[in-house]
């Protein structure tokens, strides 16, 4: 168990790390704020299930993606605190495939907003997976016990996020008329 | 050999790759070009999350209710000796707060507040966002009789406060007491048709509270805030300021606080 002021400290130190992903979750900055502070008071409540010596990033990355199931779950039991769209853990439809000649290029026409805002129409755990892995850097077998699932899981699952977020794109870039752009 | 697998493709991608899948990629233009792609998105989601790092404001914010949850540390299995209804280590607990807001919230909101949002709304909002969580994780007193809900925080605080008349359209359902500027306030959910809401029963006069709107109805003033996305409205009814807070339209919380009968005296 840790003392509650080095948990204190160590939450402060990996607060950018709880914000990005809780913006990748959330997609606002003002609901991921409210989400980094829950996963605070969360990890200060529950500073007896800490060990010490124990990777810090991994268990506040846990606290966070419960703290958001519960609070999504919660929203669907109270009413819409959070926007009924948000509260949907929606599954992947079925996007035309894609393929891209010219990824880089396409993916710099979106803004960041607009990444983002795609990111959101993944399934919480597929988007908050590929954040892990791509933006955090976390190696897979970090992710599996962030997530609590196999390692095999986190590598597919990695996978599909990827394609899923890349069909979203381009369809987005299609009704932008990037990708006419690009082709002329 | 076949096209590469997702599995043999997140290993390359992770700089992990079997030899054979090694090879194949070297040889095989779809499978380049699948990595390619996967290498460019990933490159872009980091790109749009590098610059996303928390504001002064927000950490001084974790910082301090992080403070004050330590400070208020929940021993519920533990007789306490009570003064005014709140065990010895709450009040504390409470002083230690108020303390930490002191020196943590007020310097805060000289140096990096936004001066469009007063720092009232901002601790209501975190307020807000607590009983949220709280009542998520199932902490607070829950109950969907206002009676009950009164009657629990009379016996926390010494008053029963005001609650919703009309249960039709504003409806309690949990309730909890919670720290404001170092006193101990009472604070209870309410759902609408427009969403959840917080009520908090503070002391302090609500022309003391730096919200910067105010108007007349049905005889009472309120004060209001509608710069943020979690919107505050506030009266004053008795001893008590009444302050509604939530991410709905500031009229939705002034509906609720013109709805709430007298407390009890």
């Amino acid at each position: 168990m840790a003392d509650s002021e080095t948990l204190r400290d160590e939450v402060v130190e990996h607060l950018d790390t709880l914000l990005r992903a809780a913006l990748a979750l959330t997609g606002r900055r003002e609901r991921a704020e409210d989400l980094v502070q829950a996963t605070a008071l969360k990890a200060i409540e529950g500073a007896r299930t800490f060990r010490p010596g124990s990777n810090v990033r991994a268990w506040l990355l846990r606290i966070l993606r419960n703290t958001w199931i519960d609070e999504v779950r919660h929203a669907r039991v109270v009413g819409p605190t959070i926007p009924a769209e948000e509260a949907l853990l929606a599954g992947p439809e079925e996007p035309e495939p894609t393929s891209w000649s010219n990824a880089a290029d396409l993916l710099e026409n979106f803004s960041d907003e607009q990444i983002i805002g795609a990111l959101r129409e993944l399934p919480d755990d597929q988007r908050l997976t590929l954040y892990l892995t791509d933006v955090e850097g976390l190696d897979h077998a970090e992710v599996a016990k962030v997530l609590d699932v196999a390692v095999g899981t986190i590598k597919s699952r990695t996978a599909r996020a990827r394609t899923l977020l890349r069909q979203r794109l381009h369809a987005h870039a299609r009704d932008l008329g990037f990708v006419e752009r690009m082709q002329q | 050999m076949t096209h590469l697998n997702e599995t043999q493709l997140e290993d390359l991608l992770a700089g992990q790759p079997e030899p054979q899948a090694a090879r194949h990629a070297e040889a095989c233009d779809a499978c380049r070009a699948c990595l390619d792609e996967a290498r460019a998105t990933r490159e872009r989601l980091r790109s749009t999350f590098a610059g996303v790092t928390a504001s002064a404001a927000l950490r001084a914010r974790v910082q301090a209710a992080m403070g004050a949850e330590a400070a208020l540390g929940r021993q519920p299995h533990r007789p306490h000796m009570r003064v005014f209804g709140l065990p010895v280590n709450r009040w504390s607990g409470l002083a230690a707060a108020a303390v930490l807001a002191l020196a943590v919230l007020v310097p805060l909101a000289m140096q990096l507040a936004k001066p469009e949002t007063a720092l009232a709304t901002q601790e209501f909002a975190a307020l807000h966002g607590r009983n949220l969580e709280r009542h998520a994780a199932g902490s607070m007193f829950a109950s969907e009789q206002p009676g009950a809900i009164a009657e629990h925080l009379k016996g926390r605080l010494g008053f029963a406060p005001a609650m919703p008349a009309d249960t039709e359209t504003a409806a309690v359902c949990a309730c909890c007491v919670q720290s404001f500027k170092g006193d101990a306030a009472a604070t209870y959910l309410v759902r609408t048709q427009q969403g959840v809401l917080s009520v908090i029963v503070i002391r302090d006069p609500p022309d003391a509270l730096g919200l910067p709107d105010r108007h007349e109805r049905g005889g009472k003033t309120y004060w209001s805030d509608a710069s943020a996305a979690c919107r505050v409205a506030a009266v004053r009814l008795g001893e008590h300021t009444y302050c509604a807070v939530g991410r709905v339209p500031v009229e939705s919380l002034v509906d609720v606080l013109a709805k709430l009968s007298p407390p009890e005296q």
